[in-house]
């Protein structure tokens, strides 16, 4: 009876990763068309012919090393030093209350437009810092001011994705740290060694695959996203991922399977990227399988960690960390609100509630409703899909493992432009093109790595131990994974929701795309806006996005409640 | 709260989630079913193919087909001005008079004309898109690759009470002959804009333009094209100082370094002014936007636009200085008319031709051009309309910072062969950008 149950239940545990892997096969479906395109098969076009022009005509242009090369330096560069800040970070924020490390997390999932919006707020010449230097007295023009995004080495769209990025990998650390060994702790500090030795030397090496995942995932996400370099980036040299969008608006649509070759190539040389980071990490430090916690660690993980006070270095870290969040939230509110904002002032002038007015006139709030309601949608169904991958990451290494760990991170690093004409024409197919629904599996294509991996990473530290210790006890596997894990695991979903929530929510190219302009979100209201001259307007839907995101993540953490401590005996 | 509870709620929430499924579709299957109702009828129409000719008898037909219908308008949704325009104006006025609700969708004309070829990619025969905001060299590309229903402009019976059939703008787009596959919208003109408070004498030549520049090194500067109105500041440069008669007879199959040898004294200007732009012309900004709101906050004295109205709006919402003003060189800018054409497999052809009718009506064109909605020119021909009529644009106030549409039209110059303008966009990027 026991293997026969055993049996059914490994084939339960194959099939629960049938959802996820079927998402993953519409994105290689659609990968598969954009191939078939690229080689200048497109009928509708009237271009039957297969060759390979597209693809010599790329790899003759003269600008692609240096495309090539400019996107390697932003990615490897943004990546890296993300990892590092947000280490740094953590390690002298290391009391951070659980709360508000969750809320970190979320800062990934912020659109680019939004993010590129708030950088030329705080970081161009006439924003918040180029006005304090000029009412300082530093600068007397805003031209005076040093360029510090759009300059040619590309420094602001790294500072702008460091930005973006360091939360996420303070969360991340954060986790790990959490689940440090306060054994090895006790240990390091008796024979001597000063907290922040014991830090670098013991924490961090056993957190190393962890910090690699995330430090994949953030490397493959700079490479093949277009829109920062755009819009804070100088004219040349141009990333490859916006070569690849702008081949895509070219008028002249004859053109589109060298658009598709560009995709193609853009795809390639993020999953090479990818690869060789793999190689490398394997190179520097054999990789074990995360290390179980034995019975002593796992008590100390729910008690409160015992680290002295840092004093000055904590509160300037402190302040770091909400400085960007804070500074960025002023600023919206002084462009929604306000009118006139001349330079040098610190203060804008004349208030106004115009753009909220304008904002929220005519369909606008019941296409905020739809989108709230699909967004949501959209992260419950790529989280619950999720679930049964993420337990299967948690699980140590395996065979293929790192197969799958590629399969699930394609969608972060394939431009969505590359596979969003096959997807279309496959709901065409199956009759939901145009549709909610079509535009809801997109959606979950896209949020799922995020949400495995952010998964994965919470479950990291418990994963088995308790549940195993329930099984002994008697509990069936349904009733261990109900009453222990998820309990467990809540603060965790809840982040992992409400990160789904937002990607989901500022999507926009494939909500357009794939919805055909049917399926309106809120997004579509919000990018023209973004790129129009109306600051007021652009401010006011980034703000009320940003609200809407905070408040949509609180809702999640209350639902879902701080972890408790499973009541074993 | 307690673990079962606390259980019951998550399941409540997630009970909820799942009912959400049922309401997102219920906004397609509304569409669907309005659609399906054409869509038999269509079938019937489409194989006698009766929109042939000048049949007004047919428009009866067509107004009854349309009424009770939903007609979704595609377009660019950036403008604030535009989408108001058409929800608070060309709605009501075309359920009004047509019986046809409008569904506006904003989409850039890229992303349109990408749907289209997917949608042809597919061999999609019912597409969601009716009527386009579309001209220039999109309006070729789908002309070309056969995304487009008509001729239908004949059928209209505004298009013949009120429309100039003689006016080259009408026949003409961006040089590709309309042959009725597309009707005229609104008519934008492209103007520069200053700050009347640190620009003391508003520049009326390139010349001008440059000598301001040297003297003020950093106030001026254009977006990096292919940004859609720098491309259209480039090509009044290109006007200003190169054969442009030339250009606008070239042929199709001009090559590269024929056209860079045509435009040599624009670009030699460029990359003579590039030094005395912002930045010294190393970076240009990714969008106008950008430019814009480096004006708005003083840094740049000079602004620009490709609608004319901008200053008026822009002012009126208070972003920009009220000493702000829109101004033209002697020698004029470019303009263009943009125009509305109907997708080939649209599933409300009825209804999409009664939007176009109605957007040349007198009234509709009339509320257009007042800067306080939106503040374009019209596209009707005013020796066509009686004196109630003329007295709507009469009646029309111009607002701070407008230039009056009779100057606008005088100094107006005609838009460059659509594939001449891809071509001078790598140009100048060779040229002028990388150096």
């Amino acid at each position: 009876m026991k293997w026969q149950a055993n049996k059914l239940h490994r084939l339960a545990r194959t099939l629960s990763l049938a959802p996820a892997l079927a998402l993953m096969g519409l994105l290689g479906a659609g990968l598969g068309w954009g191939l078939v395109q690229s080689f200048g098969y497109f009928p509708a076009l009237g271009l039957e012919e297969w060759t390979l022009h597209y693809y010599q005509d790329i790899w003759t242009d003269p600008r692609l090393r240096e495309s090539l090369g400019f996107s390697l330096k932003i990615a490897l560069t943004s990546a890296l030093l993300s990892l590092l800040a947000g280490v740094l970070l953590s390690a002298l924020l290391i009391a951070f209350r659980q709360s508000k490390h969750h809320l970190l997390h979320l800062t990934i999932g912020i659109p680019h437009i939004v993010i590129a919006f708030l950088a030329r707020g705080l970081f161009s010449q006439v924003g918040l810092f180029s006005r304090l230097a000029g009412s300082l007295g530093w600068v007397q023009q805003a031209g005076d001011f040093p360029l510090l995004i759009q300059d040619p080495q590309g420094w602001g769209i790294i500072l702008a994705y460091v930005l973006k990025q360091t939360p996420y990998v303070m969360s991340v650390t954060y986790i790990l740290l959490q689940r440090a060994d306060t054994a090895y702790y006790d240990l390091g500090r008796s024979l001597g060694a000063k907290p922040r030795q014991i830090f670098w030397r013991i924490t961090l090496p056993q957190a190393r695959q962890a910090l690699f995942s995330a430090f994949l995932i953030l490397v493959a996400f700079d490479f093949g996203a277009y829109e920062l370099p755009f819009l804070l980036g100088a004219t040349l040299p141009r990333m490859l991922a916006v070569q690849s969008q702008l081949a895509f608006s070219k008028t002249d649509l004859n053109l589109r399977p060298q658009a598709m070759a560009y995709s193609m190539l853009l795809a390639l040389c993020g999953l090479l990227l990818v690869v060789a980071s793999l190689l490398l990490y394997r190179l520097l430090c054999r990789s074990s399988g995360p290390a179980i916690p034995d019975g002593a660690q796992i008590d100390e993980l729910t008690q409160p960690l015992s680290r002295p006070p840092a004093g000055l270095g904590r509160k300037a870290a402190y302040g770091l960390a909400l400085a960007w969040p804070i500074l960025s939230i002023l600023v919206l509110v002084a462009y929604a609100f306000f009118r006139r904002w001349p330079w040098p002032d610190l203060l804008p002038h004349k208030a106004s509630l115009q753009a909220f007015t304008q904002l929220f006139r005519g369909q606008n709030l019941q296409i905020l409703g739809f989108s709230l309601r699909l967004s949501l949608l959209a992260a419950l169904l790529a989280t619950l899909v999720a679930l049964p991958v993420a337990k299967l990451f948690t699980q140590g290494d395996f065979r293929g493992r790192k197969l799958l760990e590629a399969i699930f991170l394609l969608p972060l690093l394939v431009p969505s432009t590359s596979y969003y004409i096959g997807l279309n024409v496959l709901f065409i197919q199956w009759g939901i093109q145009d549709s909610a629904l079509a535009v809801l599996l997109a959606h979950a294509i896209v949020i799922l790595p995020y949400c495995i991996f952010s998964l994965a990473a919470f479950w990291q530290p418990f994963a088995d131990y308790y549940t195993s210790a329930g099984r002994s006890l008697g509990a069936s596997r349904w009733q261990a994974f109900w009453r222990i894990d998820l309990p467990l695991l809540a603060p965790g979903l809840a982040a992992v929701l409400g990160l789904g929530f937002i990607i989901s929510f500022g999507q926009y190219f494939l909500t357009l795309m794939i919805g055909g302009g049917r399926v309106k979100t809120f997004a579509l209201v919000l990018v023209p806006y973004m790129t129009s001259s109306n600051r007021a307007l652009a401010a006011a839907s980034s703000l009320v996005f940003v609200v809407i995101c905070g408040v949509v993540y609180s809702l999640c953490r209350l639902q879902l409640g701080s972890r408790q401590k499973p009541k074993l005996r | 709260m307690k673990p079962r509870l606390k259980q019951l709620t998550t399941l409540l929430l997630v009970l909820i989630m799942g009912l959400c499924l049922l309401f997102p579709p219920a906004l397609t299957a509304q569409a669907e079913g309005e659609s399906s109702k054409e869509t038999a009828k269509e079938a019937d129409e489409e194989s006698k193919d009766p929109f042939e000719g000048t049949d007004f008898a047919n428009w009866g037909e067509v107004l009854d087909q349309a009424k009770g219908t939903t007609v979704s308008f595609y377009g660019w949704g950036g403008s604030d001005q535009v989408n108001a325009w058409i929800d608070d104006y060309l709605a009501p006025y075309a359920e009004e008079n047509y019986g046809i609700k409008v569904d506006r969708v904003p989409m850039d004309i890229d992303m349109i004309l990408n749907k289209l070829a997917g949608e042809k990619s597919a061999d999609q025969k019912d597409s969601s898109i009716d009527l386009i905001w579309i001209n220039g060299e999109n309006f070729a590309t789908a002309k070309e690759n056969d995304f487009l229903y008509g001729p239908f402009t004949e059928m209209l019976p505004h298009y013949h009470s009120y429309v100039d059939l003689e006016d080259p703008e009408v026949q003409v787009d961006f040089a590709t002959e309309i042959e009725g596959f597309e009707s005229p919208y609104s008519k934008a003109q492209l103007v520069l804009l200053a700050d009347t408070d640190l620009v003391k004498d508003l520049p009326s030549s390139a010349q001008d333009l440059m000598d301001y520049a040297k003297a003020n090194p950093g106030t001026f500067t254009y977006a990096a094209l292919p940004d859609f109105t720098s491309s259209a500041f480039v090509r009044t440069i290109v006007h200003e100082l190169a054969d442009y008669d030339k250009l606008l007879e070239a042929d199709k199959e001009i090559s590269k370094e024929e056209l860079a040898k045509i435009i040599k004294p624009a670009m030699d200007y460029l990359k003579e002014l590039a030094p005395y732009l912002w930045e010294k012309g190393k970076t240009y900004p990714a969008t106008t936007a950008e430019v814009d709101q480096m004006f708005m906050d003083g840094q740049l004295h000079f602004s620009m636009s490709y609608d004319q109205n901008h200053a008026v709006s822009m002012i009126r919402n208070g972003q920009y200085p009220e000493t702000a003003t829109a101004f033209i060189f002697d020698q004029g800018t470019v303009g263009n008319t943009s125009y509305v054409a109907i997708g080939k497999h649209s599933q409300n052809i009825a209804g999409a031709l009664c939007l176009a009718d109605a957007i040349l009506s007198p009234e509709m064109q009339a509320s257009k051009m007042d800067p306080e909605i939106w503040g374009t020119i019209p596209v009707l021909d005013y020796d066509k309309l009686d004196e109630d009529q003329l007295g709507l644009f009469a009646a029309i106030e111009m607002g701070e910072g407008a230039l009056p549409a009779d100057d606008l039209l005088e100094k107006r110059v005609p838009e460059l062969p659509a594939f001449l303008v891809p071509l001078i966009e790598e140009i100048w990027l060779d040229e002028v950008a990388g150096q």
